[in-house]
Order: structure tokens, then C-alpha cells, then sequence
């Protein structure tokens, strides 16, 4: 959970950046992009990140350099790719396929395959409703170590 | 189920439904796309989870 104390305006401004390209694109925002709409420089980018990596808010890329992670959204492919109504997005995972219409207040479908039996699997939000195959989320890891790895959570 | 936890060597987790997670995730993602989100306490974090009935060792959040 977020430790926010430490967090800046800024930090905050950064944040909203990412989690409002990712809403209308569905893809991470560049470093230098985010730099030039915050008015600010691409290290400065890089030390927001990572407070805001450390109050489990965003999680960038091991090196620095791009947003892995807004939870629900991916900055890099996975096997959820969620469509919504507005534009199509990688989800983190099972939890992260169905939060992309939760947090977007929108449909959301998800195509992606059973871990276990490899076969396609289709999942998500229509008119509101949730519908698609049946199946069970399995998660691995307790919530409370969640970002000790986020990766792999 | 078993299957997978015997290939990848992983221990088991927690199995959700697919509708225990909708439930899950509109409380959770609430408010996140808003530029005044100031993040949330581990202790609102838990009573979402609770609300939905996720409870137990496995989620504790502290």
C-alpha cells in the first residue's frame, strides 16, 4: 500500500500523467514525453518513479528508463490483452484484466489462454455485466509480498 | 489446477472466481484514474478485501 509521506506534488503529477495515457491509448507514456507536458526533466521523471515505485504506485522498468507497470495497466506485452470500447491494453495479469474496466469505468474484454491447459481463454465486461468462459483466477503469491516482486505477483 | 503447481514447482496460492474478482476490483480500481488519488492506508486496502470475503493469512496486507 501506498506510503505516500515521502511523495511530491510533482510525484502525484507524474503519476496522474501515466495513468491518463494509459487510459486514452492504452500504452506507458515515454520518459521524455512525460518531461515535456510536467515541465520538468527526464531525471527528474526518473527519481519520481522511484517514489513512487517504493510507495507501490508505479512500477518502472528495472532500468528506469520506461513505466512497466500502472497497475492495471502494462507498459510491455502480456498474455491479457484487454479491449475496451476506446483502445486495446496489456494487462499485468488475471486480477489486472478485469481492473482495466473497473478503473476505466467501461467494458473490458480479455483474451489470453488457461495456464494450466494452454487453451484460449475469454473473459470480461459487457455492458456492464461480466460474462465469458468459466475458470478460476489461481494466485501465487500472499498480497502482503505482492511488490517484494512485482513481476513475478 | 494440480497439473500446473506440479510443473512449475509453485506452492498453492489462493483461488478466486472470476466473479469474486469483479467484485474485488471495482472497490479496488476505484478512484485510481483520478489526478487527486493520494493512494490508499493498508488498513482501506484490507476492509476492501473483507468486504468481498477475502480473508486469511493469505490476505493480510501487514
Amino acid at each position: 500500500m501506498s506510503s505516500a509521506g515521502q511523495i511530491t506534488d510533482f510525484d502525484w503529477a507524474v503519476r496522474t500523467n501515466i495513468y491518463q495515457f494509459f487510459g486514452e491509448s492504452g500504452r506507458a507514456p515515454a520518459l521524455g514525453a512525460m518531461a515535456a507536458a510536467l515541465g520538468g526533466t527526464e531525471h527528474q521523471i526518473r527519481v519520481s518513479l522511484q517514489r513512487l515505485f517504493e510507495a507501490h504506485e508505479i512500477a518502472p522498468s528495472p532500468d528506469g528508463n520506461a513505466i512497466w507497470m500502472a497497475n492495471p495497466f502494462s507498459g510491455v506485452p502480456t498474455d491479457y490483452v484487454v479491449e475496451t470500447p476506446d483502445m486495446t491494453c496489456y494487462a499485468n495479469c488475471a486480477w489486472d484484466a478485469l481492473g482495466v474496466p473497473a478503473i476505466l469505468g467501461t467494458d473490458g474484454w480479455t483474451r489470453s489462454h488457461c495456464a494450466e491447459s494452454g487453451e484460449q481463454l475469454e473473459f470480461g465486461v459487457r455492458d456492464g455485466l461480466l460474462e465469458g468462459d468459466d475458470g478460476v483466477i489461481h494466485l501465487v503469491t500472499p498480497i502482503g509480498h505482492a511488490w517484494d516482486d512485482i513481476g513475478f505477483t | 489446477m494440480n497439473d500446473w503447481l506440479a510443473r512449475t514447482g509453485h506452492p498453492r496460492g489462493a483461488v478466486v472466481s472470476f466473479e469474486q474478482m469483479w467484485a474485488l476490483v471495482q472497490p479496488w480500481y476505484a478512484g485510481r484514474m483520478e489526478p487527486k488519488w493520494r493512494g490508499r492506508t493498508a488498513a482501506e486496502a484490507q476492509k476492501i478485501l473483507e468486504k468481498v470475503g477475502l480473508t486469511g493469512p493469505f490476505w493480510e496486507l501487514s
